[in-house]
């Protein structure tokens, strides 16, 4: 009898292990199509497609909350446009890391979706197993520029031109300020073109007390380390992403910028961060500003109305030259090498991206919609709260917008620049040795990227 | 069949019972740890990214390891000063927490459980928890130490403190090591410490003299595999300081764990988790070659 359990024990962990190597559909779900065709009149039938997409499409996407039930409701509507076409909608519910390692393994097997959700701000980590989208924008004569929201389609060509993917949405930021708090500090409020090195002067008027009770002029947001590199008129690179630019002057100013930032109490520390979260600062007084991120300003707006708060709303920071400073993090879709229905998964960008109007006011409920027309009107129409405040202030933004300039591949050069952050403003290092020792790192991390160790 | 034909038939059948027995293991052993341990080490001599095509590099990934790459001496730097601190702590408080619980003393049950708790709860959960503790601003620590009128730093924010920090939390769930411990001071035969008591020796020659030498094969156990776990570090500076302040808390695991899942560098990651291997590897042959100087077994 015992012979023959570990004979059967040895037979299961056989086949559970051959199992690993198949195709894992965990996750996926086929959304259910509702009988019959419930076509919206109002959704352009692009090129006359829409009753002739058959087979089958494979999509896989991340998130979670909002953005996942956005992208699920915006799916079941191109389901119900496309009812011959058989959906399969994969989620893995991370954005983060663990999203890049199943979706790296699944391309570089073959095994992916046919069409991957992806973000620009990668710079080309999967970009060798996307489709170019060019020729099939050439072949639809598509003038992406009329139909897509200015300042989104531009991220998502290479540097060698390859259209990588279309876009979904994006977000980037304004700046929220608490009035009250400007007026009895006897401070003007923030007006266009205001930068860094004017805050670190009447910041201090709002630097007061200690613990629990203590106040700084701005709030620090998790991307306060890409604004900085900017904040004094630096670059983190060239366009093409050929050459780094993290040892200029610009960038010890900048060092030597936030450190006065830190020290003087006009913006929290880490560890006074991470005890009391940055949109909370705000929202309980304790800040005078934020900058506030499309993707979370219905829920401060709703926060700071509850408190009390008297806000207002400024543009983002400029740099000595008067550009403005801000960052946007974009989702798109992009079609794999590997799809085996092309004409359906170029259909699903196009109606994702700007040709289906219903799709975009679904993706307008979690950030600037790719769909120009949608973002110009729904979008940037959108109220949020009583305070005055509208997502036009995003559109009118969005082409200032830097892409966040270390994700993805380029994810090694970021985090020297976090160690650098860390020099000056922890160890109180010299911002012009600790650029002089770290800025070569960035140099040889940048020869070491694939798409420049080709060149 | 004669005496000696049924005498190796049955070894046979022993042997293949043997074998039967332990092949689901065997097989889970071989495909699940030999396999990817052997895949490991042949990526480490190529340019392999996650999933797509490689290229066999040599030795290129070492020479990047030792001689290019900052962070690798800084995080096996930082490791091995983990290593020094926290394992001679371990041994040391878990042998003192182990004997004073071999004592016949009141609530006995009560100690054991209490400091074995910490080893079965949630490891994220605890870090985290310390985290608040030893936060500059708020925490336990510095308030405590504000009512003497000390102003704390910011620990986990100061590189001069954050390593030891990670060390302080590690000796928290020490726990298991103590259990240990305890089982091998119970085991020394009470005739031992009733002779000595005869020949009147005080307690703390009793200790110095019976139960340290004798508890050496435990101490011995607990050093390896101190100091093997305690080369893997990696949960605590993950999660609380993401390897900062300024690489201070940056460990060799973290290092593998950054390169082959953030940057998908795994031939890389693999070639510096080998390195790890032969460390550790190392450095355990040698306390095992001076363990015959230094473990007394009672046989």
């Amino acid at each position: 009898m015992k012979k023959l359990l570990a004979i059967l024990l040895a037979v299961v962990m056989i086949v559970m292990v051959s199992a690993c190597g198949t195709k894992n559909n965990g996750g996926s779900t086929t959304p259910n199509a509702p009988g019959g065709s419930n076509t919206d009149p109002g959704t352009p039938a692009p090129g006359g497609e829409s009753d002739t997409l058959t087979g089958e499409l494979d999509i896989w996407a991340w998130g979670a909350d909002d953005e996942a039930t956005a992208r699920k409701d915006a799916i079941e509507v191109f389901i119900k446009n496309h009812p011959n076409l058989k959906v399969t909608y994969t989620v893995i519910p991370t954005a983060d890391q663990v999203w890049d390692q199943k979706s790296s393994a699944a391309l570089a097997s073959g095994s992916a979706g046919d069409v991957m959700q992806m973000s620009p701000d990668w710079y080309g980590m999967n970009t060798k197993y996307y489709i170019d989208l060019n020729p099939l924008v050439q072949r639809d004569a598509i003038d992406l520029d009329a139909v897509i929201t200015p300042g989104l389609i531009d991220r998502y060509y290479d540097a060698d031109g390859k259209l990588e993917g279309l876009p979904l949405h994006t977000n980037c930021f304004v700046i929220a300020y608490n009035k009250d708090m400007f007026a009895e500090a006897g401070v003007p409020e923030p007006k266009e073109g205001w930068t860094l090195q004017e805050l670190a002067d009447w910041g201090k008027a709002f630097a007061k007390g200690s613990g629990a009770n203590q106040t700084y002029a701005m709030a620090k947001h998790w991307c306060m380390n890409n604004f900085m590199i900017y904040s004094m008129g630096g670059i983190p690179y060239t366009d093409d992403l050929s050459t780094p630019k993290m040892g200029t002057e610009e960038i010890v100013k900048a060092l030597a910028l936030y450190k006065e930032l830190l020290d003087n109490g006009i913006i929290p520390t880490d560890t006074a961060q991470k005890t009391i979260p940055a949109q909370t600062l705000f929202t309980s007084g304790k800040a005078a500003m934020y900058t506030m991120g499309g993707f979370e300003a219905a829920q401060v707006i709703r926060d700071a109305e509850e408190n009390g708060i008297n806000i207002g709303f400024a543009p983002m920071f400029s740099d000595p030259n008067g550009k403005e400073i801000n960052v946007q993090y974009a989702t798109g879709w992009a079609i794999t090498k590997t799809a085996k229905n092309v004409d359906a998964a170029w259909a699903f960008l196009k109606e994702s991206s700007f040709a289906n109007d219903e799709m975009g006011t679904i993706n307008a409920r979690v950030g600037i919609p790719a769909n120009r027309k949608i973002a110009e009107s729904v979008y940037a129409q959108t109220k949020i709260g009583n305070v005055g405040f509208t997502n036009d202030y995003y559109v009118e933004h969005i082409s200032n917008a830097h892409m966040n300039p270390f994700g993805g591949t380029l994810a090694s050069s970021g985090n020297i620049w976090t160690t650098m952050v860390e020099e000056v403003t922890l160890n109180n290092a010299d911002p012009a040795a600790v650029v002089a020792k770290y800025a070569p790192q960035i140099e040889a991390e940048f020869a070491s990227y694939e798409f420049n160790a080709k060149k | 069949m004669n005496l000696k034909e049924r005498s190796l038939s049955l070894k046979r059948r022993e042997a293949l019972n043997f074998y039967l027995y332990i092949s689901p293991w065997l097989l889970s052993f071989l495909v699940l740890t030999i396999y990817p341990m052997l895949d490991s080490f042949l990526l480490s001599f190529t340019d392999a990214a996650i999933g797509g095509d490689f290229n066999f590099i040599g030795l290129e990934n070492f020479r990047k390891a030792f001689t290019v790459d900052p962070q690798f001496w800084v995080s096996f730097r930082n490791t091995i000063l983990y290593v020094l601190m926290y394992v001679p702590a371990n041994l040391i408080i878990s042998f003192f927490l182990g004997y004073l619980l071999s004592r016949n003393i009141k609530a006995l049950g009560f100690f054991r459980t209490v400091f074995y708790i910490p080893y079965i709860t949630s490891g994220v959960a605890v870090t985290v928890m310390w985290g608040w503790i030893f936060n500059g601003s708020y925490g336990l620590i510095n308030y405590l130490l504000s009512l003497i009128g000390i102003e704390g730093p910011n620990w986990l924010a100061d590189k001069r403190y954050a390593l030891i920090c990670i060390v302080i939390i590690s000796l928290w769930s020490i726990g298991n090591g103590i259990i240990i411990m305890l089982a091998g001071i119970q085991d020394i035969p009470a005739t031992y410490y009733e002779s000595a008591q005869i020949d009147g020796a005080s307690s703390l020659r009793q200790v110095f003299s019976i139960t340290i030498p004798l508890t050496t094969p435990t101490i011995y156990f607990n050093l390896v595999i101190g100091i093997i776990s305690a080369f893997q570090l990696f949960n605590q500076p993950y999660i609380l300081t993401q390897g900062g302040p300024v690489n201070a808390t940056r460990t060799v695991a973290m290092v593998v764990f950054q390169n082959a899942f953030q940057y998908g560098r795994m031939g890389y990651a693999s070639c510096v988790a080998w390195v790890l291997f032969v460390v550790i590897m190392a450095v355990t042959l040698i306390i095992q070659s001076s363990s015959k100087r230094w473990v007394f077994y009672d046989n």
